[in-house]
């Protein structure tokens, strides 16, 4: 006998349609596959840091193509009608990053051994997402530049200085804790923020404050 | 609509202190690296610019492109062709390209005050058609994808495909990208011309090819053939070009010299220093006759900043603000082997050259202030230990020592081990 979905099962795929969850999710597989093939290959990258180019994993860089187009699909669709609709679409959007997040994680954990930055990349992932979810709440057409431009500066100002820094993570090899405090608390702050309100001088301004109803 | 306010609605006043500041991170440490020639400086900037302004003018472009799509400037019955719509948007973002090379130049003109000559215009056009080239492969991108693709990827992967084919083995895909990692080229050689056609080609094609995306993408299949035929067919043509080329795109340089004789030797200059022949050949003969008979080496009957077989002539250079010394010294070490021998580990052979720069130079004339600071004190000491003995004994340990710079199975010796 045929399974006749429900209303919320139809709603969440025509959720995940709209949101090009099977195109993220794809490119997520094939940046897993790049990493694990050609991820040790190195890329020369002028840096402050030292007189001779920085040599660059690949692996390290290719999340980013993989982050933009999972950001991409997870802010895709209508935002203002998502804004008040019934169903929790950014409860959706939120599940769906952190899913794609943890299958990331688990990949990398799972070819730590096979892999050698498999570690590195899934924490790059993370945060590329975290830095776009924080951007997007600014402008959500300018999310995935702020990571893309972020990776440029840490790999210019940050390769080559030993094992790396809290701030220089897109550019270090090694997955220690450290390295992840940005990109963890980014996506953190970025999936739990205000929509709309970037808590900063020149975000939009916020609303004045609350008149509560006299008993 | 006023310029300014257009000029303030551009990717490009976003994008423009990114270009500067990494024009200038890559350009602060390749200053020192610059040659004594303005193709050398012309290529840094050219290569700075391209590296630092190609990606980031492409992620503009995606953007600008993007916005252009969404504001639907090409639906319904437009009213300025394609080209013209985008030359609007793009302009700005080319203007900031521009006047950050024309920035880079004004820097390295300070650098280059005493350098006799100008920048090489076709390196810098190339220069431009790469940064213009990725600009509208920006624009292409952004008119079919949301900007939360478009700019990262065009971002990245241009600084990529710019960046990369400088840790591959094959040499020629460094030569396509217009990316010339900085240098090139010392006096005596050129920018190769291969090379240079190889990169127009490619950034012609590209060009050409967002266009076409740009113009009349998405109407027919043809059309999409179109735009991926251009590349391709500018791929065939242009690899041949660079297939055979090394790591660097340099070769030797066929200009006619500036040529004077003194003393019945000929003395030959590069047409940007013939203005310094004279100084030239009053310091060069008397040193290379004092060479000739310190050295028991023939008299050569051409000195010359050219090729040279350093038999028949020798090669020197006189480099902007070279003094005497300093041209005697660099007459008297090109009588030395350019590049060592290939041996093994463990060749000794290395360890005369210093030693025998210091007693060459010192017996064509150079003062010994100079020796001593390009050859260090204890190759100054050798030398002059040499200098005090016999004439013959000097060339014998000169001939002994040029022998053990060329040969991996000699040893270099003492003049008193002789």
């Amino acid at each position: 006998m045929r399974h006749r979905a429900s209303g919320s099962e139809r709603a969440v795929r025509t959720w995940l349609r709209v949101h090009r969850a099977a195109g993220a999710f794809l490119a997520l597989a094939v940046a897993a596959g790049l990493v694990a093939a050609v991820g040790e290959v190195t890329v020369p990258v002028p840096s402050l840091a030292q007189d001779d180019p920085a040599a660059i994993p690949l692996g390290l860089i290719v999340p980013l193509a993989a982050s933009a187009v999972l950001v991409r699909g997870a802010y895709a669709g209508p935002a203002d009608l998502e804004a008040v609709a019934v169903r929790p679409a950014r409860a959706h959007r939120t599940c769906m990053i952190i899913l794609a997040c943890a299958a990331a994680l688990l990949a990398g954990l799972a070819a730590a051994e096979a892999v050698p930055y498999g570690m590195a990349a899934a924490r790059n992932l993370v945060g590329f997402t975290g830095l776009a979810t924080v951007a997007a709440m600014w402008r959500r057409d300018l999310a995935t530049a702020v990571p893309a431009a972020y990776m440029i500066a840490a790999m210019l100002l940050g390769a080559g200085t030993g094992p790396g820094s809290w701030w220089d993570w897109p550019a270090v090899t090694s997955a220690r804790p450290l390295t992840w405090a940005v990109p963890v608390a980014a996506l953190a702050f970025g999936l739990t923020g205000r929509e709309g309100r970037l808590p900063v001088p020149w975000g939009p301004r916020r609303p004045g404050p609350r008149v509560r109803a006299q008993p | 609509m006023p310029l300014h306010r257009w000029l303030r609605s551009s990717a490009a006043v976003a994008a423009f202190p990114f270009m500067i500041a990494y024009l200038i991170f890559v350009l602060g440490g390749s200053v020192e690296f610059l040659e004594d020639n303005w193709l050398s400086a012309t290529v840094l900037v050219s290569s700075a610019g391209v590296l630092a302004m190609g990606p980031v003018c492409a992620a503009a472009g995606a953007w600008e492109g993007a916005r252009l799509a969404r504001g639907r400037i090409g639906g319904g019955v437009p009213v300025r062709p394609p080209v013209l719509v985008l030359a609007w948007s793009a302009w700005p973002i080319l203007g900031g390209a521009a006047a950050g090379l024309l920035g880079a130049f004004l820097v390295l003109a300070a650098a280059m005050a005493d350098v006799p000559g100008t920048p090489d215009p076709s390196v810098l056009a190339v220069a431009l058609l790469v940064i213009l080239a990725w600009t509208l492969v920006g624009f292409a991108v952004g008119r079919y994808a949301h900007p939360l693709l478009g700019v990262p990827l065009l971002l990245v992967g241009t600084w990529l495909w710019l960046a990369y084919p400088a840790a591959l083995e094959t040499f020629w895909v460094r030569h396509l990208t217009g990316n010339n990692l900085g240098f090139c080229c010392e006096t005596h050689t050129v920018f190769h011309p291969g090379a240079l056609y190889a990169q127009a080609i490619v950034a012609t094609a590209l060009a050409g090819a967002a266009m076409l995306a740009w113009a009349r993408g998405g109407r027919t299949r043809r059309v999409w053939a179109g735009i991926a035929a251009l590349p391709l067919a500018a791929a065939a043509v242009a690899i041949p070009l660079v297939r055979d080329m090394g790591p660097e795109a340099q070769v030797p340089r066929s200009d006619a010299l500036v040529c004077g004789e003194r003393e019945g030797i000929e003395v030959c200059l590069w047409p940007e220093r013939g203005k310094r022949l004279d100084f030239a050949a009053r310091t060069v003969v008397p040193a290379a006759r004092r060479l000739s008979a310190g050295s028991g080496l023939p008299l050569p009957g051409r000195i010359t900043e050219g090729p040279a077989d350093g038999a028949t002539s020798w090669r020197f250079a006189v480099p902007p603000g070279a003094d005497g010394d300093d041209v005697v010294f660099g007459l008297a070490t090109s009588l030395l082997p350019a590049e060592p021998p290939v041996c093994g580990p463990g060749w000794s052979g290395a360890e005369a050259y210093r030693p025998l720069s210091a007693w060459l130079a010192l017996t064509a004339g150079a003062g010994h202030d100079v020796v001593g600071r390009r050859t260090g004190p204890q190759a100054l000491d050798v030398a002059q230990r040499t200098l005090a003995r016999p004439p013959t004994e000097q060339m014998r340990w000169f001939r002994h020592n040029l022998v053990a710079l060329s040969r991996c199975d000699t040893a270099p010796r003492e003049v008193s081990a002789l």
